[in-house]
């Protein structure tokens, strides 16, 4: 027993001894010796001495008890980088520190750079006569950080005496040094590179971008950027794209709010890119770019953008009616069988994609003769529009009981009452349902449409026809949700009186969306016009319809027609020929020409550009809430703001190109131009009053004032 | 004789009485104070974990430090009310980190009988400026320590430390590293030393 201890306790001791030797030793071979500050160490080594070589790298050698770091050159949010002074070193001359590439730190969303557990940073040094013997005595200071920070005092000396270093020197200490010098960036002329960083802002987050080549892929890739100014950015998102041979870099700017955007635009941008362990650096300028390309983002995401927006369509004030009547519709047939409902649900699905794909084929067969259709171009052509407009008033009284009509079937569709006994019918009038809801969500762009189909435009037919489908399978998925499990049909109570109140209110709501195109019609014809069309059209349904109230009946079937035939000869080449003349908005687009806009920029102007159009809910919505409200008009008046408004009710090639060189197909678009902006800035589809005041600053190249 | 003996009796029982009583009193007054000692601890946990009290020779009363308009500051002013005085540095993440929630803490407590003061260690008053105002700090004043004289006088050399101060200007405790002082528990240890 005792023995065993004994021996025990000899293993150990020289185990220990063992320990305390190699630790000796690995002092006594280095450089200088370790200086040891509490966080950890650091000493200095350096190259072997060589002779007719008068240049070496000295190295200052750190080990760091894990969990403690030391900063980079540019420290990031917090730290500061390592400073040394010379104190009375002698025969040498000291460059300064080369900094090998840091790591990114993340306190609790603080990022910093620099380094952990061990780093040596190398710095040239040049003996000045090499027969004399050469002493190296420095004073470092330096921060270190783990949950608390310390800033430390070390001094260090290294002889450099020939004789002396040859002895002492370790290939391990060269080793050692030559890991870190390969770690030190290589400078590359960045007039070779014909590269930019973009800034990019944005409505919530703010980026700059960069996109980088690499034939051989990436491994590991990671950015620093430098500015002139006090940048505090999060961590960068890596996109990859063509087959990996590039990389889209997004680094999101945290402190925006305190930024001078005009001192970051003019001033050459340090980035030091890494990648397989190895790193470059070189200056770039960072040029502000309005609107983000969309190229960058993959394509199952745009197809799953375009489901969801497609799925939001559903709840656009002009959309809702129609399908919503198309469930209640059902409800009066409770006693259908759920076969026929699927097959109702199924036909009503099939008018839904099918309207998307006729726009598709629309947009490329356009594109094909060199035309560029945008997202609602459709109502820029008031006959259409007044169709529309017949159709819903038609319907909207039809729930309000004040008309009961028999219209053809491919007219009315499934809320009429009197078709539902036959099935056939029924299905063909789902079909137009579904047509017809599509048709009338077309205006009403919800902020992700709006991408998706900007995307699409880009893009090739069979892209197109995709992107369009999967808006159809988004716009139709509560009738998939039906038409899958029809019996949730039972879930809704029976019809009773509510319905009737519902289908009163949802009438409202239609009357309310004729309205709207009514004073969309306004914009594009005559308004005397319109109202004498109007009252022949109420004319001709006076005379066709079979009203109780006015006991009206025409029996002849032919004499329908031939007024029909004669009323739609008299409407159309109204319609058609009597288009307003050149509105003064129009004309505004010539204000926009670059002369002018530079005028207005030199004088320290804003000039703000509103693309709108009667059609279009979403601009008008963003003028009820932000545009013209007081807050936001006395702040233009402040800033000095010239504020253009063009209208693209009607169809004009011009603004569709001004809407396309923004990347846009769609409106609304608004577009800020600054002095530093001379290209603009495209706002948000969706407006805010905060993404006004910050881009407008943005323009300006000031600073944003927090409002 | 049988009288006096009585009375050596009764003497030395009221000897054992007092003797009694005073072992019973000293040892109810030392539960006493451990249970108060106790209770004093009690207040040291969860965020306040770190808060360490301290024995310290360096008087208050001597102390001053600088606003951004290089006022001189005494610590006199803030007699009469507890004082947490925290150190902090732009080059510090920790401190960043913690500062929002000092910021928070000044705005819970009653401004008569509590208050807190951050005073920056920076070299370059500018750049500690400038990180004050992105944190917003709306509760609290912008001070510095003017060539660090007050951090080597209170042998201050890791950040942040925060001290806390009773009403006398007696330096109760610090605590070393950063800490949440918007938590219930720091609330609670400054409510309990506001008593």
């Amino acid at each position: 027993m005792d023995r065993k201890l004994i021996l025990n306790k000899i293993y150990f001791f020289t185990f220990l001894i063992i320990l305390v030797l190699f630790h000796n030793q690995k002092t006594l071979s280095a450089g200088s010796n370790w200086v040891d500050y509490e966080q950890g160490k650091v000493r200095l080594i350096a190259e072997k001495i060589k002779p007719g070589n008068s240049e070496y790298y000295l190295g200052l050698h750190f080990d760091m008890i894990p969990g403690w770091k030391i900063f980079w050159r540019s420290p990031g949010e917090a730290g500061y980088p390592l400073e040394f002074k010379d104190l009375k070193s002698k025969n040498i001359f000291l460059r300064d520190i080369e900094w090998p590439y840091p790591e990114r730190f993340n306190f609790s969303g603080i990022y910093t750079y620099g380094y952990s557990n061990e780093v040596v940073l190398p710095i040239k040094l040049e003996i000045i006569d090499q027969n004399l013997d050469a002493n190296v005595s420095l004073e470092i200071n330096f921060l270190t950080c783990s949950n608390v920070c310390i800033p430390k005092q070390v001094v260090l000396t290294l002889p450099l005496n020939k004789e002396n270093l040859e002895i002492k020197n370790h290939t391990e200490n060269i080793k050692l040094l030559n890991n870190y010098i390969n770690k030190i960036p290589n400078k590359v002329e960045s007039s070779l590179l014909n590269k930019k960083i973009y800034f990019i802002p944005k409505s919530d987050k703010s980026v700059l971008k960069i996109k980088i080549d690499s034939k051989q892929g990436f491994n590991k890739p990671d950015i620093f950027l430098e500015a002139g100014i006090e940048l505090n950015l999060d961590k960068p998102k890596f996109n990859y794209i063509n087959n990996n041979q590039q990389l889209e870099i997004e680094l999101p700017i945290k402190n925006i709010g305190n930024l001078n955007i005009e001192d970051l635009l003019n001033q050459p941008t340090v980035v030091t890119f890494i990648n397989f362990g190895k790193a470059v650096e070189y200056n770039l300028n960072v040029e502000i770019i309005g609107n983000e390309h969309s190229s960058s983002k993959k394509f199952w995401v745009i197809i799953l953008f375009s489901i969801i927006g497609g799925f939001v369509l559903n709840f656009m004030p002009c959309v809702l009616p129609i399908l919503s009547l198309k469930v209640i519709s059902l409800l009066d047939k409770d006693l259908l069988k759920y076969k026929f409902i699927r097959l109702s649900f199924l036909s009503n699905i099939l008018g839904v994609i099918s309207a998307f794909l006729i726009l598709a084929l629309l947009i490329i067969t356009f594109r094909f003769f060199g035309i560029n259709l945008g997202w609602g171009f459709h109502f820029q052509e008031p006959i259409f529009t007044f169709i529309i407009l017949l159709i819903i008033l038609i319907f909207s009284l039809s729930l309000f009981d004040l008309i009961h009509i028999r219209l053809p079937y491919w007219i009315s569709s499934s809320l009429s009452k009197n078709t539902h006994n036959e099935d056939s019918n029924n299905l063909k009038l789902s079909f137009c349902n579904g047509l017809f809801a599509t048709v009338l969500a077309t205006p009403c762009t919800a902020p992700i449409i709006g991408t998706t189909i900007t995307f699409a435009l880009q893009n090739s037919s069979l892209k197109v026809l995709l992107i369009f489908a999967a808006m159809g399978l988004g716009m139709s998925l509560p009738l998939i949700i039906f038409a899958i499990f029809p019996n949730l049909i039972t879930l809704i109570p029976k019809p009773g009186k509510w319905t009737i109140y519902l289908k009163k209110f949802l009438g409202f709501l239609l009357m309310l969306t004729a309205l709207w195109l009514f004073i969309v019609l306004i914009n594009q014809i005559d308004l005397s016009i319109l109202l004498l069309i109007l009252g022949l059209i109420s004319l001709g349904f006076l005379i066709l319809t079979k009203g109780e109230s006015l006991h009206i009946r025409m029996k002849n079937i032919f004499f329908k027609i031939i007024i029909l035939i004669i009323v739609s000869i008299i409407i159309f080449p109204i319609v058609v020929f009597f288009e307003k003349g050149n509105r003064e908005t129009t004309a505004s687009l010539s204000y926009l020409n670059t002369s002018d806009l530079n005028k207005y920029l030199s004088n320290g102007k804003i000039v703000f550009v509103d693309v709108t159009a009667e059609w279009c809910i979403t601009c008008k919505v963003n003028k009820y809430l932000v545009l013209e409200t007081n807050e936001v008009k006395k702040f233009f008046k402040n800033e000095d703001v010239i504020y253009i408004e063009i209208d693209w009710t009607k169809r004009d090639t011009k603004i569709l190109d001004f809407i396309n060189s923004f990347d846009r197909s769609g409106i609304p678009l608004n577009i800020v131009y600054g002095k530093i902006a001379p290209k603009g800035i495209a706002l948000p589809e969706i407006l805010t009053k905060e993404s006004i005041y910050r881009v407008i600053q943005i323009a300006k190249g000031s600073k944003i004032v927090k409002e | 004789m049988l009288r006096d003996q009585k009375l050596l009796k009764n003497k030395l029982f009221k000897i054992k009485f007092f003797l009694f009583a005073l072992i019973l009193l000293a040892i109810l007054f030392f539960l006493f104070s451990i249970f108060n000692s106790k209770n004093d601890t009690s207040y040291y946990k969860g965020e306040m974990e770190k808060f360490v009290t301290t024995n310290s020779k360096y008087k208050s009363e001597n102390i001053f430090w600088f606003d951004s308009n290089d006022k001189k500051i005494r610590f006199n002013n803030y007699n009469g009310k507890i004082v947490l005085v925290n150190f902090w540095a732009s080059w510090c993440a920790p401190c960043i980190k913690e500062l929002p929630s000092i910021n928070m803490l000044n705005n819970r407590l009653e401004k008569s009988q509590f208050e807190s003061v951050i005073i920056s260690i920076d070299k370059n008053r500018e750049k500690s400026k400038r990180m004050y105002d992105s944190l917003e700090l709306n509760n609290l004043n912008y001070y510095y320590d003017k060539k660090n004289h007050l951090v080597s006088y209170l042998n201050i050399d890791v950040i942040p430390t925060t001290i806390i101060y009773n009403k006398n200007g007696k330096e109760i405790g610090r605590l070393t590293g950063e800490a949440d002082w918007n938590s219930s528990d720091a609330i609670k240890l400054i409510k309990y030393l506001i008593k």
